[in-house]
Order: structure tokens, then C-alpha cells, then sequence
């Protein structure tokens, strides 16, 4: 091995391979299905090995490949494009500033502790149902902690649409899981309160 | 966490114990320096992801500290916000799978 393979596998191993768990729950979300996830994480890493040479050193690397892994999992994915013309085109009424649900919880549960009562599993069968564009914009922020800059560079949208795609999403969340634990007896529905 | 000490607050009966119940009545938003409701619900989305600068920060903290119509707004969004965390964060990752990773890379005629 000459001299520059081995800083190129050695950097490579310092600042790419340590965000291979993240990168595969993150193509979880992305996929909804184990095996299509690891086979993401494998095209994701063998694309940015072959592209090392363009990385440069320092900077964001987890960004990087969850861009690699998206575009991967967009292409495979066959209605891509015209769902994104179709999210983008919603109707702005979940960006008001009182969220909706407030009116549902104020008397029942206005701290929404009902949350904490719901499974992992159908919390993330929610969030599995939403649109791409709004799951991944939850994802990178929850589970990740990533700003809005990133994660409009993940996207390759300005922050403004970050924004508004985690608050529509967070919304769409929290309204489909409130009605899951009003079905599931976890809180009392707004129309049963006194 | 400032949401902690706001449960432990309101909770306490202060203020009607947090059920919404002076929702209706006057916000004590009318301080030099307080910001609205409406102007501290705006950022809320933001404040719960610390993308506020710190003096906006601060201000809407502040806000959230003493106004009782607001503040189950902010422990819903944050409660909602630990759940989603702590659903995501658990899947594990399949055992074997940094090794087939590595086993790739090396066969790669790419490398």
C-alpha cells in the first residue's frame, strides 16, 4: 500500500466510518425497511470511498453522506418527483402560529403527556408515514440534533423551507399520534372533556 | 432543562397547575422587555431547537417562564419532541454490518 492510499483509508476511517450507524437509521426512515436500509449504507459508503478524493478534510462528512444516502434513495424511489411538487404545494395553513392540537389538548392534557403513553413502534409508523420531505427534515432534527442550515444542506433547500417542513411535519406528527392515544384510551378526547 | 423547572413550577399550583385554566386571562406580556404571545409562540419551533440567537433566546425563555397560556405549548412541543428522539434513536443496527461495510471497501477496485 503506498504512502497516499493509506492516509486516504486512514482519513477515511477517521471521519467517514464513524457516522455508519447514523447513516443506517437514517436510511431506515428513509426506506422503512431493514434490508433496503443496508444496502443503502453500503452504496452510501462505497459512493463517498470512491469520492474521498474530493472530500474535503474537516469538514462535514456526516451531511455528506446522508446526502449521498438521500439521492440514492430517491432515485430508487419511483414517484420521487412528482411527490415533492405535491408536498411543496400544500397549503400553508399548519405554519399558523397556534398549533391546532392546542384547541384538542388544552382541557384533556395541555402539557401532552399522552406522548410519553405511545409505543416506539407505532411512533415510528407515524413518522414512517409521512412524506419524505417532512420525515427527513424530523429525522436530522430529532434524532440527529442537526441545524437548519445543515439539514437545508442535506435537502438542498434554503432554512426558510426547513422550517416549514419540520413545523408541517412535527404537526402532522403530533396530530396522528393524539388520535392514537385518544383511540387507545391514553387521553381523553376534546369532545368527552367537561 | 428549563422545561423541568417550569413542570416543577406550575405543577406546584402557582398558577392553576398548568391545565390551561387562565388561558383566557391576561398574559403578563405587558413588561418593557416581554415579548407577546404571539411573538414568543412564533419562535417556539425555534427556541425547542435552539436555533434562536441568544438574546432572542433569553427573551422568549423569559416569556415562557411566567405566562401560563404559553407554557403548555412549549412542554407539548418538548414532550412530543423527546418522544420522537428517543423512537428514532432506538433501532438497533444490524450486527455484522460495519464489517460487510469494510469487507466492501476493501474489495473495491475503486479504492
Amino acid at each position: 500500500m503506498t504512502t497516499d492510499s493509506a492516509q486516504r483509508e486512514r482519513g477515511f476511517h477517521e471521519e467517514v466510518l464513524p457516522h455508519l450507524d447514523a447513516v443506517y437509521r437514517f436510511a431506515l426512515r428513509l426506506s422503512g425497511e431493514a434490508d433496503v436500509a443496508e444496502d443503502l449504507v453500503q452504496e452510501t459508503f462505497l459512493r463517498a470511498w470512491r469520492a474521498f478524493d474530493q472530500y474535503e478534510p474537516g469538514t462535514r462528512a456526516r451531511s455528506w453522506l446522508f446526502t449521498i444516502c438521500r439521492n440514492l434513495y430517491l432515485r430508487q424511489r419511483e414517484r420521487g418527483r412528482r411527490h415533492t411538487e405535491i408536498v411543496e404545494k400544500e397549503a400553508p395553513r399548519s405554519d399558523a402560529v397556534i398549533n391546532p392540537l392546542w384547541s384538542e389538548t388544552r382541557d384533556t392534557d395541555p402539557e401532552g403527556r399522552f406522548f410519553a403513553s405511545i409505543v416506539d413502534d407505532e411512533v415510528l409508523r407515524a413518522i414512517d408515514a409521512l412524506p419524505e420531505e417532512y420525515r427527513t427534515a424530523v429525522v436530522l432534527s430529532d434524532l440527529e440534533g442537526m441545524n437548519y442550515q445543515e439539514i437545508g444542506e442535506v435537502l438542498d433547500v434554503p432554512v426558510g423551507t426547513v422550517k416549514s417542513r419540520l413545523s408541517r411535519g412535527r404537526r402532522r406528527l403530533q396530530k396522528v399520534l393524539y388520535d392514537y392515544a385518544v383511540e387507545m384510551g391514553y387521553v381523553a378526547s376534546a369532545e368527552a372533556a367537561p | 432543562m428549563l422545561i423541568d423547572r417550569l413542570k416543577g413550577w406550575f405543577g406546584g399550583g402557582r398558577n392553576g397547575g398548568g391545565d390551561g385554566g387562565s388561558a383566557d386571562g391576561p398574559c403578563p406580556d405587558d413588561g418593557p422587555e416581554m415579548i407577546s404571545c404571539q411573538d414568543a409562540l412564533a419562535r417556539l419551533q425555534e427556541f425547542v431547537d435552539g436555533e434562536l440567537t441568544d438574546l432572542t433566546h433569553e427573551q422568549v425563555e423569559s416569556h415562557f417562564e411566567v405566562c401560563t397560556r404559553c407554557y403548555p405549548h412549549l412542554a407539548m412541543e418538548s414532550s412530543f419532541k423527546e418522544r420522537v428522539h428517543a423512537a428514532l434513536a432506538r433501532p438497533e443496527v444490524p450486527e455484522g454490518l460495519r464489517g460487510r461495510v469494510l469487507e466492501m471497501l476493501r474489495d473495491d477496485p475503486g479504492a
